[in-house]
Parts: structure tokens; sequence; C-alpha cells
């Protein structure tokens, strides 16, 4: 059958976006990826949008579908079509280039702000080293699910806090700042501690919960901030 | 156009992936009088590294020997590595473990806090550490983390255009600024190379769409040899857009079906069916396809619905997953699309043991190059760890050529860059050649005659046709001379790179007269030591006609067996 894309569109250097519908033939097991391609080839050489892996690996294609930010690679084409004229958008809460190309500069500058790296004392490497004496299951688990964030930006996009208040760093940095958080090899912990309580910080999330309905990796922000936020409120008591 | 900006460093890194970034951190904390450029088409998280799942190899138990590794990974490339590249990268795989973890890599612990270790293909014990079933993931970002906390110079959704060198001296790179438009200029002493593999010359494929060669075209046109460049790996099944569907599928239970219906491995492997050698069940499946038992789609089909709905559920969620998000497919309702899918480029650009290619300056590590390690066919395992090891090395290589060298003679730059301005400018323009026709007619050439099976009259046709496409290829033009996020310019630039690569392998290919690792030839089948124990080497002159030549193995301690069993 036929699919009706309805896509947002915005030159270069212009203020302006308009929408433009395109027409693309489907079959059984096209990605919304793929129909992007389909279009870039066949109607208009200058559609711009990203992409590398198509796997839901590398989490360059995230895009907004029908208002709701998802991979572009790991979404059917043809069950959404059947349903009417897809409604194609770049991801929210960031500036756009072109096309569906977002601007991701503010998203990496949350992420710098919360030190995303491992810092140790000791430059040497763990010939022996338990997770499980140091950290719960559940730690685990969440720390295991931090690790899977393959920095898409779509939890940054749907965020309603972010969208009301630009000083707060959006659930990916959080995350995060919760995996070297608890990462017992980390020696940043209390500035850390200190990062996550500050204004903007990742105290400042009201728990809409839409990181974790959106998240193609099912990472879970909330609850990554949830572990932070139970924490610091222990410590202070 | 103009080059709007110049940048000057010590080195430039084109690629950020497991290898371009395991040389800038090397260097920023060896070196850090040094300065460093890592410039790359997409976010370097975004890299093809990331895809990897299974692991990387490394004798790190206290009962395992470097010297089994090393074996192993000369008998599985069919002894066309070179013997002292091979020791350098399996001694010092350990060493590469050991920086991860340093840096912040999760890798799984066994019961007693060691590195945990599991069993891969061709190898005589469990040898390889990982990251659940997200290695290459965790370990990008670990390395990319890291490049954060350094302050390393990351210019990201930069594409590189065009090589700048003064005969064998490197100069520097030619780029533009995805989001900007902005051309610059990287002048730089030394430059690496480190832009991954070339698996998308082919239609069937399981690289990131960004794997175009870039690295080893540019290295080609300015001089340089790919070695090896022939060697291409294929898995048995992938989905219709190349995606892997592991064989942990058949492992369970699955059954390969031709549109008959028919259990074909029955044919080809009646004692194994469909747990046959992974060559085999390839080129069965290939086999099918070709002779019209394949589906309309072009493959032939994963049936896993006799496990039933609970085991599928069970056992191989993942696939199940993997099945339903990337070909609309539940295997436990339908069965899976599958056909043979190209995997790994071999081959590369040709360097010596310290990544240094024959031009002064200029060095390449990872995918790209070609040392080498993988010899006719790579371990599972031995890609992240390629890419670690001589991304390091090269870390330390660099720095110590920079100072035993001059800087490069820049007379005659400015004449060079107007040149490279004047051969970018004619891309633009109206009319010509349609990009993505004359990629499909690659994808296809390449996979009709450079595939699982080759043979003499299929693979002359295939480097005819090539040619011609290549010739065509000079006459495409990009109509938008905006440079900003410019998918018809940027696919039009990777399409030169992609057709450098597959001449090259097209030409290396109809010369070897033997059956080696992923070079297989129904005409001759046979590997042969006597006349073939030897790297090929494709090197292009100024007016773009390509040259084939050959060097032995070094061998330095292991006499290369005649036959390879397992």
């Amino acid at each position: 059958m036929k699919g009706r894309f309805d896509i947002f569109r915005k030159r270069a250097g212009e203020s302006d976006p308009y929408r433009q519908e395109f027409e693309v033939e489907l079959i059984p097991g096209m990605t919304v990826l793929e129909v992007f391609h389909a279009i870039q080839a066949e109607h208009d050489p200058s559609f711009a949008y990203r992409y590398s892996c198509r796997g839901a690996i590398c989490g360059s294609c995230a895009v907004r579908i029908n208002g709701t930010a998802a991979l572009a690679c790991k979404t059917q084409a043809l069950p959404l079509a059947e349903q009417g004229t897809v409604r194609i958008d770049p991801l929210g809460n960031l500036p756009t280039i072109k096309d569906l190309v977002a601007d991701f500069d503010i998203f990496w500058e949350a992420y710098d702000s919360v030190r995303p790296y491992l810092e140790r004392a000791e430059e040497t490497h763990d010939d022996v080293m338990f997770w499980a004496d140091k950290l719960d299951a559940k730690q685990l688990d969440q720390l295991s699910r931090a690790v899977d964030c393959i920095k898409c930006a779509s939890c940054f996009s749907d965020c309603p806090k972010r969208a009301e208040d630009e000083n707060f760093i959006g659930p990916q940095a959080s995350v995060q700042l919760f995996k070297f958080y608890i990462d017992p090899r980390d020696d940043l912990h209390s500035m850390r501690r200190d990062a996550a309580s500050s204004p903007g910080g990742v105290v400042d999330c009201d728990s809409h919960a839409n990181c974790v309905k959106v998240c193609p990796k099912d990472v879970r922000p909330l609850r990554a901030i949830n572990f932070v936020k139970k924490e610091l409120s222990a410590t202070q008591e | 156009m103009q080059i709007n900006e110049r940048f000057d460093y010590d080195i430039v890194i084109m690629g950020a992936g497991l290898a371009g970034l395991s040389a800038a951190l090397t260097i920023a904390e060896q070196h850090p009088d040094l300065s460093v450029a890592v410039l790359s088409k997409v976010h370097p998280v975004r890299s093809h590294s990331g895809a990897a799942q299974g692991g990387i190899n490394a004798a790190v138990a206290a009962d395992d020997k470097w010297e089994d590794h090393y074996y192993d990974t000369l008998k599985g490339g069919w002894f066309l590595g070179d013997q002292d590249a091979v020791r350098i990268l399996t001694e010092q795989a350990p060493n590469a473990i050991y920086h991860l973890d340093r840096w912040g890599a999760h890798f799984d612990r066994d019961e007693h806090g060691h590195f945990a270790q599991r069993p891969f293909g061709g190898q005589r014990r469990n040898r390889t550490c990982y990251v659940a079933d997200k290695t290459g993931h965790a370990l990008l970002n670990t390395l990319y983390e890291q490049a954060v906390h350094l302050n390393v110079d990351v210019f990201d959704e930069w594409f590189v255009f065009d090589l700048i060198h003064h005969g064998d001296e490197f100069l520097g790179l030619l780029a533009f600024a995805n989001k900007t438009g902005t051309i610059g200029y990287f002048a730089a002493k030394t430059c690496l190379l480190a832009t991954g593999g070339a698996g998308r010359i082919y239609g069937q494929s399981s690289n990131a769409l960004i794997n175009t060669g870039d690295g080893m075209a540019l290295a080609l046109r300015a001089g340089a040899a790919l070695k090896d460049i022939e060697f291409f790996q294929i898995h048995p099944t992938g989905l219709p857009n190349g995606i892997l569907i592991t064989e942990g599928a058949r492992g369970e239970g699955g059954y390969l079906i031709n549109k008959d219906g028919e259990r074909f491995m029955q044919k080809y492997a009646p004692q194994f069916m469909e747990l046959a050698p992974r060559d085999l069940v390839a080129r069965s499946i290939q086999r099918e396809i070709n002779e019209g038992r394949g589906f309309g789609d072009g493959c032939v089909r994963l049936d896993l619905r006799h496990l039933g709905a609970e085991k599928i559920k069970a056992k191989l969620p993942q696939i199940r997953e993997i099945a339903m998000y990337f070909a609309g497919v539940d295997p436990i309702e339908q069965p899976i699309p599958v056909r043979p899918t190209v995997h790994y480029t071999m081959g590369g650009i040709d360097v010596d043991i310290n990544c240094a290619a024959p031009i002064k300056g200029l060095f390449a590590a990872g995918e790209t190059a070609c040392v080498s390690v993988h010899g006719a066919n790579r371990l599972g395992g031995n890609s992240l760890l390629d890419a670690m090891v001589f991304g390091i090395r090269s870390g330390e290589t660099i720095p110590a050529y920079l100072h035993a060298a001059d800087g490069p003679d820049r007379t005659g730059e400015e004449a060079l860059l107007e040149a490279a301005m004047d051969r970018f400018d004619a891309l633009f323009g109206d009319g010509g050649e349609d990009v993505p026709a004359l990629r499909m007619e690659m994808e296809r050439i390449m996979v009709a005659s450079f595939g699982l099976f080759r043979n003499q009259e299929l693979m002359e046709k295939g480097l005819a046709e090539i040619s011609a496409l290549h010739r065509r290829y000079a006459d495409v033009r990009v109509k938008s001379t905006d440079l900003v996020f410019n998918p018809e310019l940027i696919r039009a630039l990777e399409l030169g790179f992609m057709l450098e690569v597959a001449h090259a392998c097209a030409l290396a290919a109809v010369d070897r007269r033997e059956s080696r690792g992923s070079h297989y030839r129904d005409d001759f089948p046979a590997m042969d030591n006597a006349h073939f124990l030897r790297h090929s080497l494709v090197t292009r002159d100024a007016q773009g006609a390509l040259a084939l030549a050959y060097r032995d193995v070094t061998i330095t301690d292991t006499k290369p067996l005649d036959e390879i069993k397992y």
C-alpha cells in the first residue's frame, strides 16, 4: 500500500518551517527510517535526517512520530500508515537545524555538566572486582540500564519538566549522573551529590515519567532519578 | 567554494570509533603537549564500533596464554595474517582490557571477581571478555566519556572530503561542518585514519549506513595501497535490511526453509543440518536463492514456529524483538526472512606494525587498516580488539614519529588546496548520473560477483561492470551547493569512496586463484600456499588506474598449515 507521511520541513538558516506530504510505497517490514531513505532517493534529494546503524544501537535517528519521540529505525511503517497519515517532526526541546535534524548542542551541554566520566584516584585497573559486593541487585539492574543509554535524546525531547524549565538537565544527563554516582570505583561522589541537588539538577525532576515511556532501550531514567533522590534525602536526614 | 578556516594540529584523527578514540586518549594521557583533533562525520557515540555485541578477546585468565590466542588467530585467518602483527595483537590484548577497565568499562566479572569470558568460535578456550550483549556500545561510550574528561578536541559531524599530500608527504584534511557549512582545512603533521570498514559496498550488509570506506579511499587516492581488500566476511543470516540474526536461533532448533518448504540443509550438510559451519550455511542459503528457490524478497526463511510461543519467548526474546522491530515479523506466527549479509572488511590500508602507511605522516588503525592481523577471515571478538590494540599503539607510535621527524614541507600547499577545491567545485552542477541508481548498481554487482560464490567468469564480468560504473561516477553532479546537512552531497561523496574500494576488491579478487577464508571460488576450491600465501596490494595512479602487486606474508615462528580444519 501507499503510506502518507506529513513531514516537518525547514531549510537551513531560515526560521519558517513548513510541512510537506509524501506518498511512499510501503512493503511489509519497512521501517520509518527506510521511508526517509525512499523520500530522499526518490522524491527530494535534499531531505535531511540523521542515521547510522539502523539497528537501534547508535541513537542517531530519533524523531517524533505522531507526536511521540521514537527511533525511526525501530518503528515499523506499515501498521502506522494503515491508521492514517503519519506525522513526523524533529525532536522537541531542541532547536531544529534543517528538516528532521535537531541541534544537539544543549543536550550535550547538559551531558557534559554532570562530568560524565569515571574519575579514579588510583590510575589502575581492577584485577579483581566484585560488583555484587558493592551494589544490591536493584542498583545493579539500574546501572546496567544506564549503560544501555544510547543518547538519542528521546527522553529529553518529551520531558515536560525540561519544556517549562530550561535549567533542568533532563532525564539523560540525570541517568549519567546516577551511573557514576553509584559506581563504587568513582572518586567524585560528594561533588556528584552536590550537583544532583543544585538548581536544575536531578532533584528538580517532577516525575512525569514520559522518559520511561519513550526510551527505546528501556533505560527507565525516572527510576535512576529516584535512586539518587532517595539517597540524597537519606543523607540529609 | 572557499576554505573558510584553517586549523593547525600535530595530529588529526579521522574517525571516532574505538580505534580513533583510543588513539586520542593515549596521546592525551601520555603526551598532553601534543595537539590532537578528532574529526567524525557522525557524533562519536554513533560510530559503528557500538554495534558489536559479542565481546573482545584477550588472554587475561591466569591459565591462558597469549601464544594460544596467537595461534587461534593465525589459523582462523588461514595463515594470511602477518605473524609479527598477530603477536602484537594478542600479546597486547590484556593491556587493552586493563585500559578499558581503568577508563570505566563495566566488564562482566566471574564468581572470583575476574574478567568473565565467554566461548567464541575458532578458539580453544573461553577468551572473550564482554559487557553483557552490548560490549561495543559500552566500550565506545566509555572511551567517549574519557574524551570528554580529557578535553579532546572533537569535531563531530564534520565530513572529510579530501586528503592533501605533497608527493609522499601528508599535509592535511579538508572537511566541512554539517551544522554550519564551514569548510575547514586541518593542517597537521600527522593523520590517523580510523574510519572503519567498507561493508556498504555490498547490497546485503550488517554494517551501519556510514561504513562507506572513506579513509580507505582517501588513502588509496593519496598513493597508499589497499591490502587483502578482496576479503569480506559474510554472516549467513541477516534480515532483508542486513541486521544480524545470531546463530542462537539455529542453535535452539530453528529450520532453514526454501520457497518449496524444504529444509534444504539436508542436501548440503545432512549430518549437521542448520548447525553446519558458518561459511557452509551461508553458501547453502545463497545457492538456494541463486537457483530460484528463495522467496520473492530474495530471502529464504528461518522458521522457529515449531519451537512454540513459550520457548521462543523464554529462550530467544531478543531475536524475536529484532525480527518484530526490524522486519515486522513475529517469529511465533511467521518465519523470519533471512539471507547472507556482509559483516566485516578484513583488508584495508596497507600499514606496518607501527600503523604507518608509506606516506610520511599518514597512519591507519582498526577496520580501516590492514596490518594484517585477521588474514583471510576474522575470529569473533578480534575486531574490537584490533581497534583497541592498534588504536592505543598508534597513540604511541605517532608521538614517536613526531619526535623524530620534522613537520612536512608546506611549500606549494596553497596550489594543492586550490586544486582540491576545484575538484570539490566540479562535483556541483545540474544533470549527470543519479547517485541512488549508481549505488544500487554497485551493491548488486558486488553481491552477484564478489559475494559467497566467486569464479573467473563471474568476477571478470563484475570487474568490467564496476570499472564501467566507476567511469560513470565522473558524471555525478550535486544540485544543491548548501553544505548544511546536504544528504545529496554526502551520499555522492560516499559513493565515490565506495567505488574506489569496490573496484580494488574486484581487481584483487579476480587474480587470487585459490580459496582462502572468506574468498571462496568454486573454480579453485583449495587453498594454494605455493602461489597465494601472500598479500594482495592494490594501488592507484593519479589518473585513477589501479595496479595489483603482491607481498609475502611475514612468517616468524609458525609454519602455515596446508589445509584448515576444525
